[in-house]
């Protein structure tokens, strides 16, 4: 999965466009960022990127940046 | 000594009372409900009314094994209750259940109490004590009443937890048959993920844990109700039953494609269906029961057992995989070769 496939399935779960999907961008802005969320990215990052991240980092992340900082060993070559 | 043990027969009961998706939506708001259905897979669920405790419906499981199987009752030397609702810190509800189903003196009864992978644990003692010869025919129970430790305006799991109850005869069979394996384990760091805080002796019942709190999703709850970090279990699940399950196989020298059958605890079918994909299991090698009747914790593996066995999907010699797992965090799976000696399967009444 590529960071920008990454990123598209990310806002589908936030029922949102890619593009309001910045690094800065501050997750609780987004009436759909809660616990059901948080399984729907569990799910995103183990299935298409391998990762098993563990609850609390996506839970406690602020902005999407932080998500993305989370997973970037998956886009690295 | 060395006796092969097994599954003789199943059955489950469940109670007759319904918590429709239809109330919920009316106490929660159809928006939050929509996203507990695709979110868990579950509609509705049973629900047991104030004075029934899990007790009963093992009690009515039990009753319906013995009583549709013509088992005789003094042939039962070992009886396991598993639940984590107790009708009392004390006496042990086996020994209340014993009197009940008026077994005999020399029968061994005792509880085991671990949620969502008691069943399992309770036949791998089952099992213990009859290839020991310490026991010969056990009758393994499970009954929780889980609905009612939740406060009713915490939407993180009135919508998912239900009520229900299990009773299984266990005994010898054929050589190779039955039993092949067990995988049991824990990780004590996640307890406080799955608790109800208040009401044992670290933190007795006081005005304090009677105090509503609202967290900040909204759901309301005192110590004295359940909690449950739905992400943190979420988690463990899809790191845990993936592992078991590889674990056991390659110890038993099986592989998947050996498996005729995959029997998930049925926690949360968006869940089951990830962990379907993660696994490679082909859906017509598992069943599901779970989105009209919920999560009865401790009992939903011995119930999804029963209905595929009822749906004709589990024949002798079948190769049968069933996997527990949930609060402690606690563990468990079994491989067990349907016995050419289990009885015939038989509708329940409360289905």
């Amino acid at each position: 999965m590529t960071q920008g496939e990454f990123i598209s399935e990310f806002a589908q779960i936030l029922d949102v466009v890619p593009a309001e999907l910045q690094p800065e961008t501050e997750l609780s802005t987004f009436c759909n960022w809660d616990s059901v969320a948080y399984l729907a990215a569990m799910v995103l990052i183990d299935e298409g990127l391998g990762i098993t991240l563990r609850p609390e980092v996506i839970s406690n992340a602020k902005t999407f940046g932080d998500i993305l900082k989370a997973v970037d060993s998956a886009f690295q070559p | 000594m060395g006796r092969s043990t097994g599954i003789l027969a199943v059955t489950s009961a469940l109670p007759e009372k319904t918590l429709t998706y239809e109330e919920l939506e009316q106490r929660f708001g159809p928006e939050t409900m929509k996203k507990v259905l695709s979110g868990s897979g579950i509609r509705h669920r049973r629900v047991a009314p104030r004075g029934v405790c899990g007790s009963d419906l093992a009690y009515d499981a039990a009753c319906q094994l013995l009583d549709d199987h013509q088992i005789d009752r003094q042939t039962i030397d070992l009886l396991i209750f598993c639940t984590q609702t107790p009708d009392y810190f004390l006496p042990t509800t086996a020994c209340i259940l014993h009197e009940r189903l008026r077994l005999k003196p020399e029968c061994a009864s005792f509880d085991i109490n671990l949620g969502c992978s008691q069943y399992i644990y309770a036949l791998s003692v089952a099992h213990s004590m009859i290839y020991a010869g310490v026991a010969s025919r056990a009758l393994v129970l499970t009954g929780d009443t889980l609905s009612q430790t939740l406060h009713p305006m915490d939407r993180s799991v009135v919508p998912l937890l239900a009520d229900g109850g299990s009773a299984s005869l266990v005994g010898e069979v054929p050589e190779g048959q039955g039993f092949l394996g067990f995988k049991l384990g824990t990780d004590g760091t996640g307890h406080k993920y799955l608790m109800i805080p208040a009401g044992g002796f670290r933190i007795p019942i006081s005005e304090k844990t009677s105090n509503e709190i609202t967290d900040t999703e909204g759901n309301v709850r005192t110590q004295q109700n359940l909690y449950m970090n739905g992400a943190a279990i979420f988690h463990f699940a899809i790191s845990v039953v993936p592992t078991t399950i590889h674990s056991i196989l390659s110890e038993l020298s099986l592989s998947m494609n050996d498996v005729d059958l995959f029997l998930f605890h049925q926690a949360n079918k968006y869940m089951l269906d990830y962990l379907l994909r993660k696994l490679k299991i082909l859906p017509e090698k598992t069943h599901f029961f779970i989105e009209d009747v919920g999560n009865s914790s401790g009992s939903t593996v011995p119930i999804v057992l029963y209905e595929a066995w009822r749906a004709g999907k589990i024949r002798p010699g079948a190769l049968v995989l069933m996997i527990g797992f949930g609060v402690g965090l606690s563990w468990a799976a079994t491989v067990v070769r349907w016995p050419d000696n289990a009885l015939n399967v038989v509708p329940n009444r409360t289905g």
